[in-house]
């Protein structure tokens, strides 16, 4: 074989090679397993609270210090709207989660964007992201561009993949239906009604389940392990906003500002510990880069985030999920900063 | 940057070729040089700019002494500039390089108050020091300019062997510049140079950067306290094994890179742990390394010409200078040291007529070879002798707390990387059930079943596998071969590099330190 020869033969087995690693990659794709039915299900659960409310309405988003930290049922009180903890994890990327509030608000609704401190300094995915996703959302992965895809197939483990593969092998051999098979969305929902009704018989898992939510979406079961420990909340570095952050939540507020939308931005609680101390000139200079971020882009912050250090005592199973106690003490003091800005 | 960086494989390397290309298709040889020159630089002072003026300097410094020998009226003016170039490139390196050691050794023995000074060690200075002090030695030999100062500075300075070597023989490339040919890459050299290059990224990245964690958590372990025979053997053979790839990978990529340009380098390594003796092991072990020391130190002090007894001294002598070269530490003087007595007592066996079978012979030369990286891993020699200790198995086989075997292997778990692999297994219920009252799943996937899977197929590939340019191309002619075989393996590799890449912790070459 000559050199010419040779190097169209080697393209061409490159070729095949990639052909075959996008089919095993397709394979993987959306096949839940036992450790992503959880998350899953919470999201099937909340579209379906999503997909019930009548306008007008507040959408809360952020990662889990939202899904734990906001009492939804008070806000609706307060303030007539109705509200829906569409909030879910940190490590889900802040595209995915605006992604997520675009397919729910309308004109004249509320976002309430409780991001975690370190979501504004991110510049990739999390493993723990693209495997979810790629299992449970996989329309989110397609619809991104090409050098976030590339980006996003850089985090995940080919060892995830591999599993996923293999439990798609599992439906060839019907093993997968005997033991790894996702309940229907139509018995989370049917479970979710049930267990808001009182009729719901089976156990309730006290840890990140749809069973655990409210009608609004907020988690409510607090009856794991207390978190005591330390943390700084990733405001004691010189992290900049990243590039990332900085494109999704720009293209979030123009989308808000065209559908007339209205977004506004809150603090995460943290709690008070020896590894925080707000007054420190790194915190404060975190502090003014985020605010100068968002007010760049015309996002303003419900209050300053002392206002939201909170007892130790009110934090549940980390250091950023409040107890219900702390969660309805927050929203008590976002409340005054919100009911300003509502139009 | 990295060979195998994106921003060396997709940006720096195709504007270089490219460049390259079309600067000889106009036919000026010297414009190419000084586009590779150019380049060569950009690619040295990437990560450290100011390294460059070292490199300049000596550059010129070590050119205008090569051209004030060939200049000199008497053999023995020539003779004092040689030994004053030499003198002045080894009082550089050394004052880098050793000047540090050197003083805190003074401290620690004299109990002197001295601060040891500390130095930036200018990248790659002991690689192109000794290419340079090749040149001079060759220059005075020859009584001739053997380049132009273009020529000279693109073969101290041509960017696949500037930082790790192979170390080049002025006779070697200069030729290869002067020659009409250059410039005409043709596309058989670019067909091997890729596939040279892709096997090195793949030795690189698939195995050595895979055989480090393995390694590292080892002598880890062992500097904070005693560990396991096992788990020290493990570890120092991945050492072992990671130290082949990651230098054998710099060098075939060295070699791949200089193929594109149509520039051929010589070869580094020819498959040294197939070797059955230590004598064996050094002529194929950093082979250009090897011959230095074999030219311009072991025959110069006497070689082999002045008795058994001094043969053995010059060893030992060539070999603890070969151990410093490699680092200003204790580990690697006595490593040297270890080495030049190997070699001497495999003198002594050869001439006992004694044979061993082959087999044996492989397996004691390999484990020779192996039990001395014990002193080049260590970051001191108290280091090195806790690790033998724990080699011994003194502390525990299995446990260093002192538990049954069925218990420790009871107690493994699957690593966190794979327990979603662990567990998909599981929940379809494909294991075939505990075996001795352990889990398949969880030997398999635990960091000691994979670390051997992983040890087991690197040691598969050093010792059955030919080493590629012997595989490309035929030992008579260097005529190419090219076959669908090569072709299929480059394209796997590229694939595993792929799917490796998002998961994969690049560490930059071990060779690069020296």
């Amino acid at each position: 074989m000559n050199a010419q020869r040779f190097l169209i033969y080697l393209a061409l087995s490159l070729l095949s090679g990639v052909a075959i690693v996008t089919v095993w990659f397709a394979a993987h794709l959306g096949m839940p397993w036992w450790p992503h039915h959880s998350n899953r299900e919470v999201r099937m659960a909340k579209h379906y609270i999503a997909k019930s409310v009548s306008e007008p309405t507040i959408w809360i988003q952020g990662g889990s210090n939202a899904w734990f930290g906001f009492d939804s049922e008070l806000i609706k009180r307060e303030t007539g709207y109705n509200v829906v903890n569409l909030a879910f994890n940190v490590n889900m990327p802040t595209e995915f989660c605006f992604d997520e509030t675009r397919l729910f608000a309308k004109e004249g609704d509320v976002v309430i964007l409780a991001l975690e401190n370190s979501m504004y300094f991110r510049d990739n995915y999390s493993s723990y992201a693209t495997d979810e996703i790629t299992i449970w959302a996989p329309e989110f992965f397609w619809s991104l561009s090409f050098p976030r895809k590339a980006r996003f197939l850089q985090s995940l483990p080919w060892q995830k993949v591999l599993a996923s593969s293999l439990a798609r092998l599992g439906t060839l051999t019907g093993h997968y239906d005997k033991q790894l098979k996702p309940i229907s969305e139509a018995e989370v929902i049917e479970n979710l009604t049930a267990r808001w009704e009182g009729r719901y018989e089976g156990e309730v898992p006290a840890y990140y389940n749809y069973l655990t939510m409210n009608r609004h979406g907020d988690f409510i079961q607090t009856d794991h392990e207390l978190w005591r420990g330390e943390h700084d909340y990733n405001l004691m570095a010189r992290s900049p906003i990243s590039e990332m952050s900085k494109q999704d939540l720009a293209e979030f507020a123009i989308w808000a500002r065209d559908n007339s939308i209205t977004v506004l931005m809150a603090w995460l609680p943290m709690a008070e510990n020896p590894a925080l101390d707000l007054s420190l000139p790194h915190a404060q200079a975190t502090i003014k880069r985020i605010t100068d971020f968002s007010e760049s882009l015309g996002l303003e912050f419900l209050g300053k985030p002392e206002e939201f250090v909170m007892d130790i005592e009110l934090f549940y199973d980390t250091s950023h999920h409040t107890t219900a106690e702390g969660a309805r003490l927050r929203t008590e003091r976002l409340l005054p900063h919100l009911q300003h800005h509502l139009p | 940057m990295l060979f195998f960086s994106p921003t060396f494989i997709f940006a720096f390397l195709p504007i270089v070729w490219t460049g390259f290309i079309l600067i000889s298709s106009k036919g000026s040889s010297r414009a190419s040089i000084a586009w590779l020159l150019l380049c060569s630089w950009v690619f040295y002072a990437w990560a450290h700019p100011s390294h460059l003026l070292w490199l300049l300097g000596s550059i010129s410094a070590n050119y205008l002494c090569s051209a004030a020998i060939v200049r000199s009226n008497t053999l023995k003016s020539a003779k004092r500039l040689l030994v004053g170039g030499i003198i002045a490139n080894l009082l550089l390196l050394g004052i880098f390089k050793y000047s540090g050691f050197a003083v805190g050794s003074l401290v620690s023995l004299f109990g002197l108050n001295l601060r040891p000074p500390s130095f930036l060690l200018p990248l790659a200075i002991s690689f192109f020091t000794f290419q340079q002090i090749s040149y001079l030695v060759t220059t005075f030999r020859n009584r001739q300019l053997l380049a132009k100062p273009h020529e000279y500075a693109l073969y101290v300075s041509f960017f696949p062997q500037l930082i790790a070597g192979p170390i080049v023989q002025p006779g070697e490339m200069i030729p290869q510049l002067q020659s009409p040919m250059f410039g005409k890459v043709r596309i058989d050299d670019i067909a091997i140079g890729i596939i040279l290059f892709i096997i090195g990224i793949g030795k690189k990245i698939l195995l050595a950067d895979n055989l480090a964690p393995i390694a590292d958590s080892a002598f880890g372990e062992s500097s904070q306290g005693p560990i396991s025979g096992l788990t020290a053997w493990t570890g120092l053979f991945a050492f072992s094994l990671q130290i082949y790839f990651d230098f054998a990978a710099y060098s075939e990529m060295a070699l791949g890179l200089g193929r594109m340009f149509g520039i051929r380098l010589p070869e580094n390594f020819a498959s040294p742990y197939r070797a059955t003796s230590v004598i064996d092991f050094w002529r194929r072990w950093h082979i250009t390394l090897s011959s230095f020391f074999k030219n311009f130190l072991y025959i110069p002090i006497g070689g082999n010409r002045r008795g058994r007894s001094r043969t053995y001294i010059n060893l030992l002598i060539v070999m603890t200078v070969a151990g410093l070269w490699h680092g200003a530490n204790w580990t690697f003087l006595l490593w040297g040291s270890a080495h030049g007595i190997l070699l001497a007592v495999n003198h002594l066996w050869k001439r006992s007529k004694l044979k061993a079978p082959p087999k044996i012979a492989w397996l004691a030369t390999f484990l020779a070879v192996t039990l001395c990286w014990t002193l080049f891993r260590s970051q001191s020699l108290a280091e090195a002798f806790a690790y033998f200790s724990s080699l011994s198995g003194k502390h525990g086989w299995f446990s260093v707390d002192g538990g049954s075997t069925i218990a420790f292997f009871k107690s493994l778990e699957p690593t966190e990387i794979w327990k979603p692999v662990h567990y998909a297994i599981h929940f379809l219920g494909w294991y075939p059930g505990l075996i001795g009252g352990i889990h398949p799943g969880h030997l398999l996937f635990s960091e000691l079943g994979l670390s051997i899977a992983l040890i087991a197929l690197a040691g598969i590939i050093v010792t059955l596998f030919p080493r590629p340019l012997s595989w490309l191309t035929t030992p008579a002619n260097d005529r190419p071969v090219f076959s669908k075989k090569a072709a299929i393996l480059i394209s796997i590799i590229v694939v595993l590099i792929i799917i490796q890449s998002g998961s994969f912790q690049s560490s930059p070459f071990i060779y690069f330190r020296f």
